[in-house]
């Protein structure tokens, strides 16, 4: 620091200054003298220019005055006037003065001197000669002697001769005013050259104090930037140059002092380098003991979290697996076990287990009841077992590895064993923390068990009262206690048009099912205030409410409601009850009608008979009235007993108790009487009955049958009240009889067909009114129709007639058609004509029953139970059919009977029937059976299967049944 | 002049049986098959009393009364219903609808005419 404070003795700057200020005065006093120079050159020559100026001024003066003096005088010979005299005197004077003035003037020159000697010469010669002879001669008027002397020439030669003298004078003197101008200006160029030379000399000197300087610097400055270059790599010592008194020195001194601090703060890094390093260790070494504790504490919180998840899914999981799974998962990262299970103490023992096989774990679970659990059962504590780890468990490690298996036995609050948790551990042991924390689990988990295990029962009993409600046949809604709807069930879905699914029906709410209902119900607002009003209980105990639905069905439902209280008689909720009344309503409905409606029948011949009776009683009447009033009350009261008789009859008939007397009953004589008698008392129509067929075989009740052909035949001719044809056509189609009965009347109208066979239903037209009729003979015909498995239906078009016509099935007996007479011969007289059938089962029961039903059908029966007597027989005997069980007693199954029957040609055309429990009727078919009944089967189905198969067989002729009888 | 009555009945013997009655006793008699001839008749005709049946095929005897109601100039029709419902309900339906009486089957054709001979007395 020193070398920067010492002075600088020779610096730069100053002796630059110095230099410069040198410079700056020789230029300017090179400029001075040559200012000075100049103007002394000037006034001299100035001066001297104006000398001459002024004896050209003076010459030209005196010129002037004597050429006035001339003129002067002249005008004075010319005009004599004093005048010009004193002019004269006065021009005389002037030219005196100038040539004074001219005298005056210094430094005269020669030639000057002369020529003011000439001019003061002619001068004194003109005014003291000339000029008084000329006045003199003017005043004495000799004119002559002037113009003579004018023109011989003394005046004449003397202006010419001054004039003369004057101007070569003044031309003299321009010449040497000239001569002097010109040697100025030679002096001034000569001047300036000097003055540029000196310039130069100045410059040149500067210039070489600038290089001199320029050395002086430069220099000393690149050995500084090269000194300092190898003193910053260490390779020089000393900078040099500092003990140099200018700037350079000082710099250099400047910059050693600083390489000497930066070597100096260099070392001192270095240090704080090493220190700082040292500390670096220290932190990492603490780092490494900070990740140690971290691991430590993940290890915890995943114990932790373990523990969390445990705990979650032991107060959240109702699921019995997956509870067992997360208790064993979690429970085996707490207790950092190897190998985990949890088997629990119910029928099957579920378990769950983590690094356990499943074999393991089937043999752990034999050996359950014995051996080192027998402790167990009976302390009901946890214990640890140590053992050696076995080949298997110690995977690569060949030494002896100690395993721990840790049992815990889970109590329940009774202190029963609910489940066993069994821990492992390899290598390490279960330290006494370990096993508090193991008997805490354990109580942990028996508190989860008892909920799942309430849960299960709570939800097999949910189940179960959802299934029980659901299978109710009433639509049920329950409520809680605060209006809320809690569960319908499956009936009441339905019953709103299958109105919910599943999703739905859990869904639903209170105000919900009030939307269905305004969109459901016919009137909507009197329900909704039902049940708004059943569930803040302000309606009385039985009250009830029908209401309707919308759609087609019209259901009619009818809702009562319950409230249901717990054991302390405390509300807990209502139970809505809809019951579909739909039939009942439509009963009731039918049966209100049925009773107007009957009563309108009965009471219009009441009214008949009473009114004209009270006439006959009341009244004279002519004895042809009384006849008329007779007859017609005879005719009512017959109508009204018709009526009853009908109503009765179809009352007994749709309660199902009617009595049918059924027969073989050839139908044709009864349709022909029945046709006589209205032919009799119908004579407008032409009535005939129409048939190929010998005789037509129903079984039924002939009273009943003639009730319908009477009912049918009767409105034939009552509605064709012109008259016209009615014909009764007989003919069989397939298996049924048809009877038709056709008119050529009113017909029927289209929409009136459907109705036709209701109770009491007749076409609303007032020509038929008049026809009269009691509006039960169709449906009595119907009625009776369906007790002979038979049919009605019409056909008909309004204004061209209709037919009616019967169904009836053909009669079953073969034997009866087949000899055209009546079946009322009893079996036994028949037998020879009857067929004969042989039965193939092995179920001797069964046989009889089938036996029996066979017998009474008319035939004969034959009854086998096995498959080898079966096939000896049946080609002994050749029956007419067989009915042939598959499994039989021995190794030949029925199977094989048809196929040996089918292949010989004398058995092969018999009708097989399969009466078999398997249901395999297309492989039956396929062999050729004729009929394949699937037992159990009602046995009259047999021996109607069997008596139409040879009925048809009969007429393609491929079994001729004998005719003994004819 | 004696009262004309017009008869509604679709029943021919009940027909008979109160168009003798009535004209024993010299009324003046006029019969329809049916409520559509009736309303017909009515429109056509002015009656002192319309005697309807309630059961009639096309148009019920309530029907008639109805649509007779809105016919111009046949509020004061007098019309008895004739009918074998007997229920109150049934007698309620028919004043509702505009029948001025009611008479239910079976009926004594004395009494109905004693019943129409005060109801034609009272009017005049």
């Amino acid at each position: 620091m020193t070398q920067n404070d010492r002075p600088i003795k020779r610096s730069i700057v100053r002796r630059t200054s110095r230099l410069l200020v040198l410079l700056i005065v020789m230029i300017l006093l090179g400029g001075g003298a040559l200012f000075a120079t100049d103007q002394v050159l000037r006034s001299s020559y100035e001066s001297k220019i104006d000398l001459y100026d002024k004896k050209s001024d003076l010459a030209i003066q005196i010129q002037l005055n004597m050429n006035g003096a001339v003129t002067e005088l002249r005008g004075y010979m010319a005009m004599r006037l004093p005048q010009f005299k004193d002019n004269l005197t006065q021009k005389k004077q002037a030219t005196e003065q100038a040539i004074a003035q001219f005298r005056a003037l210094p430094d005269l020159t020669a030639d000057e001197a002369t020529y003011l000697n000439q001019v003061e010469t002619a001068k004194n010669h003109y005014f003291n000669d000339l000029v008084p002879q000329g006045i003199a001669l003017s005043d004495a008027g000799n004119t002559a002697e002037l113009t003579r002397l004018g023109t011989e020439g003394n005046y004449i030669q003397f202006t010419d001769s001054f004039r003369k003298m004057n101007v070569d004078f003044v031309n003299e003197i321009r010449k040497e005013t000239k001569q002097m101008r010109t040697d100025y200006n030679q002096a001034l160029n000569l001047l300036f050259l000097w003055f540029t030379v000196y310039l130069v000399l100045v410059g040149l000197v500067g210039a070489f104090f600038v290089v001199r300087f320029a050395r002086n610097i430069g220099r000393p400055l690149q050995v500084l930037a090269a000194n300092s270059a190898r003193f910053e790599e260490g390779k020089l010592e000393r900078l040099g140059l500092q003990e140099r008194q200018d700037e350079i020195g000082y710099l250099a001194g400047s910059l050693l002092t600083m390489f000497q601090q930066i070597q100096q703060n260099e070392r001192r890094l270095i240090e704080q380098n090493d220190e700082l390093q040292a500390q670096q260790e220290e932190l990492i070494s603490q780092q490494d003991e900070l990740y140690t504790a971290l691991l430590k504490m993940q290890e915890n919180e995943r114990v932790l979290e373990a523990q969390n998840l445990l705990n979650t899914s032991l107060v959240n999981t109702l699921d019995r697996d997956e509870l067992l799974q997360s208790i064993i998962k979690n429970v085996a990262v707490i207790q950092q076990a190897d190998k985990a299970a949890i088997v629990l103490m119910e029928p099957g023992y579920p378990y769950a287990s983590v690094g356990v096989k499943q074999e393991q774990m089937e043999q752990f679970l034999l050996s359950f009841e014995d051996g080192m659990f027998t402790r167990m059962w009976e302390e009901r504590k946890q214990f640890v077992v140590s053992r050696l780890a076995k080949p298997a468990e110690k995977g690569y490690h060949e030494e002896a590895i100690e395993m721990h298996d840790l049992y815990v036995p889970i109590l329940s609050y009774k202190g029963e064993i609910v489940a066993l948790v069994v821990l492992t551990r390899m290598g390490r042991t279960f330290t006494a923390e370990a096993l508090g924390q193991a008997q805490a689990l354990a109580n942990q988990i028996s508190l989860s068990i008892e909920k799942l295990r309430t849960y299960q029962e709570s939800e097999r009993s949910r189940v179960l009262n959802q299934e029980i409600i659901d299978s109710i046949r009433e639509g049920i809604q329950l409520f809680d206690e605060y209006g809320r709807l809690i569960q319908v069930n499956k009936t009441w879905c339905i019953l709103m048009q299958g109105g919910c699914n599943e999703q739905e029906r859990s869904t639903l709410t209170t105000s919900k099912l009030f939307e269905l209902f305004a969109e459901t119900v016919e009137e909507p607002k009197e329900l909704i205030d039902f049940i708004q009003q059943a569930l803040v209980g302000s309606l009385a105990e039985d009250q009830k409410l029908v209401y309707q639905l919308k759609g087609e069905e019209k259901k009619v439902i009818q809702v009562y409601y319950e409230k249901i209280s717990d054991h302390l008689g405390q509300e807990r909720g209502t139970v809505l009850v809809h019951r579909d009344m739909t039939r009942e309503y439509e009963v009731d409905q039918m049966k209100s009608e049925f009773v107007s409606t009957v009563s309108h029948e009965l009471r219009t011949p009441l009214s008949s008979v009473l009114g004209f009776t009270e006439l006959m009683l009341n009244k004279e009447l002519k004895p042809e009235r009384q006849k008329k009033y007779l007859d017609t009350i005879h005719k009512e009261a017959k109508r009204l007993t018709q009526l009853i008789n009908d109503f009765l009859d179809i009352q007994r008939m749709e309660a199902g108790r009617q009595l049918y007397e059924m027969r073989d009953v050839n139908v044709l004589p009864i349709l022909e009487e029945v046709v006589e008698t209205f032919a009799l008392s119908s004579p407008k129509h032409q009535l005939k009955v129409d048939t190929k067929l010998r005789t037509a075989m129903v079984r039924g009740d002939e009273t009943k049958l003639r009730q319908v052909f009477t009912n049918l035949i009767g409105n034939s001719v009552k509605y064709s009240p012109e008259g016209g044809e009615v014909a009764v056509e007989i003919r069989e189609k397939g298996s049924q009889l048809l009877i038709d009965i056709r008119d050529e009347g009113l017909g029927i109208p289209k929409e009136a067909i459907g109705k036709l066979f209701s109770k009491f239903y007749r076409i609303d037209n007032s020509d038929r009114r008049k026809i009269g009729g009691t509006g039960l003979g169709l449906a009595i015909c119907k009625e009776i129709m369906k007790a002979h498995e038979g049919s009605i239906s019409v056909q008909s078009e309004l204004g061209q007639g209709s037919t009616f016509r019967l169904h009836f099935p053909l009669p079953v007996s073969v034997a009866a058609t087949a000899s055209g007479a009546p079946a009322e011969t009893t079996p036994q007289e028949q037998a020879g004509s009857q067929p004969r059938l042989l039965i193939v089962e092995d179920d001797n029961s069964l046989a009889m029953l089938l036996q029996e039903e066979l017998k009474e059908s008319g035939f004969q029966v034959v009854h086998v139970t096995d498959g080898g007597t079966a096939l000896h027989m049946i080609r002994e005997q050749l029956p007419d059919a067989i009915v042939l069980d598959i499994m039989l007693k021995d190794s030949i199954s029925g199977w094989v009977v048809i196929e040996e029957l089918k292949k010989d040609e004398h058995t092969a055309s018999i009708p097989i029937f399969i009466s078999s429990a398997l249901d395999e009727k297309e492989k039956g078919m396929s062999l050729g059976a004729n009929g394949y009944l699937t037992k159990p089967y009602q046995p009259n189905k047999l021996s109607n299967l069997i008596l139409h198969t040879l009925l048809r067989k009969e007429k393609t002729g491929v079994i001729m049944i004998p005719e003994q009888e004819k | 002049m004696a009262a004309r009555i017009l008869l509604a009945e679709d029943e021919e013997v009940l027909r008979m049986l109160i168009v003798d009655s009535f004209e024993d006793e010299g009324y003046d008699m006029e019969e329809a098959v049916d409520g559509v001839e009736a309303l017909e008749k009515i429109q056509a005709n002015d009656y002192d009393l319309v005697l309807l049946d309630y059961m009639m095929p096309g148009m019920t005897g309530l029907e008639v009364v109805e649509k007779v109601r809105q016919l111009p100039g046949k509020q004061q029709l007098k019309i008895m219903m004739l009918t074998a419902k007997s229920q109150k309900s049934d007698q309620d339906t028919v004043r509702q609808a505009g029948a001025d009486y009611f008479l239910a089957k079976p009926f004594s054709p004395l009494e109905l005419i004693t019943i129409v001979g005060e109801i034609l007395d009272d009017a005049k």
